[in-house]
């Protein structure tokens, strides 16, 4: 009877002053009401929570909107320092829960196996990323390139360019070409959403191809200095030669080396072009700026400034190579590289804040859904696969 | 019950550490505080709840960059409050007779806090999870009019007014969203939601009796 009235009743302030305890004559009104009524006391209380909680729903909903709204203005402004709370990792009780998050990691995997036998679930799941990549030689002749198909696949200015077992790339130089007259021609290889690669340069030097990425090199290497171009993540493992230092261009930066272990991240969808070293001694030109690294310091490169990190760890910037995503940040950044490298596109629910951070370790080579599942142990986010869109969800 | 209206002296320690260290937690805590206050003053000055959140990030823009130079503020409620009015009319300073007026600013009408959060808690998340989707499912306009009739307790012509619609499309529109969730509510009796929501308001029943 009450349910037909429900127009009447949210039309009369005195029942909604009644549901908001506004007015004490109201309530006292429709308490009595109840008692002469009770047969619609359920409905009516039914009706009263609904209000209330539909009232404070809708207040989140827009407040959320509205600060996002502020937060967004100001990040467009010029920043003014402030001082943030502790980063999650240094707070006390971190260590307990990435001890908590890997044990559970761990544990998932041992449960999570015979879930992977179901057809069902194999099939609507996407699958990792894999050694794939195109390599566009000078002429602009394209070369797919798989774990299949070994042996010779070109031969470009004299150098013969062959396929390993391993899947990697070698260049290898008739004797004399250097000091030959030939000229040097441009390859370009690029490991896609998806993919990655191994490429093993004219110089013995190994190139780790994350996904996303590609690198533009000659087919030897001639003159005073060996340049290549970087765009997107890869692990350099530069072969010693100090009268031709090794150059890699990124976007703005430039890095110099003559025989080392690095790591450049330089993708065009992250605002900051971080360049890591392992071992040996780099130097990093910007501009006008320009910085000399040591091991296990990382240069961190944008439109404002050029700054050194001292403590980063080394673990975190080439687990990537190792197989393995270990991170050690916020959602935001780990998203990106789910997306890289599952090949999907990510975005978020209102009321989830993308800068929270994380931290953990997981396979590179798990299927999609069993990474988010790990993910999703932390209690505190979840999501939502719908062919290759993913949705983070509180 | 809120703490709204004309003093905020709870969020002074929130003020006070903003302003010294510049954490962001206190500031968000202070805009929470103030979002609601501060659009139903605006509202209630003819101001629309776009123009009055306007206002608002306008002002916590400018303090969140000025932090250094609002040390000397004492009294932060009335300088936000002054803050936000002058911004609301675009005036540069205030005249003597209009601070006065801050004196009588309305406080804002009760809205159940403590009895929103008891209900939250005695609902079972997963039945809060589906009201919050349904609320999501609500276009802009609908939980704007949903926001100004049920958290801020305007009246229907004041909402009329400020959205520049008809009484009844107000009305009708408040009416739909309810009846929306009652459906949603009452669709299936095996439903979790309904078993949920009926017994703890019967129990709630005979509790608050």
């Amino acid at each position: 009877m009450v349910d037909k009235d429900l127009k009447h009743l949210l039309s009369q302030e005195s029942f909604l002053n009644y549901c908001f305890g506004r007015n004490d004559n109201d309530v006292r009104y429709w308490n009595k009401w109840l008692t002469d009524h009770p047969e619609d006391a359920v409905e009516i209380e039914n009706i009263r929570r609904a209000v209330i909680m539909m009232a404070k729903a809708s207040r989140d909903t827009l407040r959320d909107k509205h600060f996002d709204e502020l937060q967004q203005k100001i990040a467009g402004q010029p920043a003014i320092p402030i001082i943030k709370k502790r980063p999650f990792w240094k707070q006390p009780f971190a260590a307990a829960v990435l001890l908590l998050l890997a044990g559970a990691a761990l544990m998932y995997n041992r449960i999570a196996k015979p879930v992977q036998n179901n057809a069902m679930v194999q099939k609507s799941d996407i699958k990792p990323g894999s050694n794939r990549a195109v390599l566009t030689l000078a002429n602009g002749h394209k070369i797919m390139l798989t774990d299949s198909a070994d042996g010779e696949i070109a031969t470009q200015s004299g150098v013969k360019i062959n396929k390993k077992a391993q899947g990697q790339i070698v260049y290898e130089l008739p004797a004399g070409t250097a000091s030959g007259n030939s000229v040097p021609e441009y390859n370009t290889i690029e490991a896609p959403t998806g993919g990655q690669w191994e490429v093993i340069l004219p110089d013995k030097s190994k190139v780790w191809l994350n996904a996303r990425s590609s690198l533009t090199y000659p087919t030897f290497f001639a003159g005073n200095e060996r340049k290549v171009k970087l765009n997107g993540e890869a692990y350099f493992e530069i072969a010693h030669n100090k009268k031709m230092p090794f150059r890699v261009m990124s976007k703005t930066q430039t890095v110099e080396v003559l025989g080392t272990h690095f790591d450049i991240m330089a993708y065009d969808d992250e605002q900051v072009m971080k360049t890591t070293l392992m071992e040996g001694s780099v130097k990093i030109s910007d501009g006008d700026r320009a910085r000399i690294l040591v091991p296990g310091e990382q240069a961190q490169v944008s439109n404002a400034d050029l700054k050194v990190i001292s403590d980063v760890d080394l673990e975190d910037m080439i687990s990537w190579k190792n197989g393995y995503f270990k991170f050690n940040e916020s959602l935001e950044s780990i998203m990106r590289k789910v997306a890289r490298w599952y090949d999907v596109e990510v975005s978020y629910a209102g009321n989830v804040d993308p800068s929270q951070r994380f931290g953990g370790k997981i396979s590179r080579y798990k299927n999609l859904g069993s990474a988010l599942k790990i993910m999703e142990l932390t209690g505190s986010i979840h999501f939502k696969v719908e062919g290759r869109r993913v949705t983070v969800m509180q | 019950m809120f703490s709204y209206g004309k003093s905020g002296i709870a969020l002074r320690m929130h003020w006070d550490t903003f302003i010294m260290e510049g954490c962001e937690d206190d500031f968000y805590k202070l805009y929470c505080h103030y979002h609601d206050y501060f659009i139903y003053l605006g509202n209630l000055k003819g101001a629309s709840l776009d123009k009055a959140k306007d206002c608002i990030n306008d002002l916590f823009l400018y303090v969140f960059e000025n932090r250094a130079r609002l040390q000397h503020i004492r009294n932060h409620h009335n300088y936000l409050v002054t803050a936000f009015i002058r911004n609301l009319f675009r005036k540069p300073h205030f005249g003597a007779e209009e601070s006065l007026e801050l004196q009588d600013l309305p406080e804002m009408p009760v809205y159940p806090s403590a009895e929103a959060e008891y209900i939250e808690q005695t609902t079972q998340k997963q039945v809060t999870e589906i009201l919050q989707g349904y609320i999501n499912e609500l276009s802009d306009s609908q939980n704007k009019i949903v926001y100004q009739k049920f958290f801020l307790g305007h009246t229907y012509e004041n909402i009329a007014q400020l959205n520049n619609i008809s009484i009844k499309t107000a009305y009708n529109t408040v009416y739909n969203s309810v009846e929306k969730l009652k459906k949603l509510i009452g669709q299936d009796n095996a439903n979790v939601l309904v078993t949920a929501i009926s017994l703890l308001a019967v129990l709630f029943f005979i509790i608050f009796q």
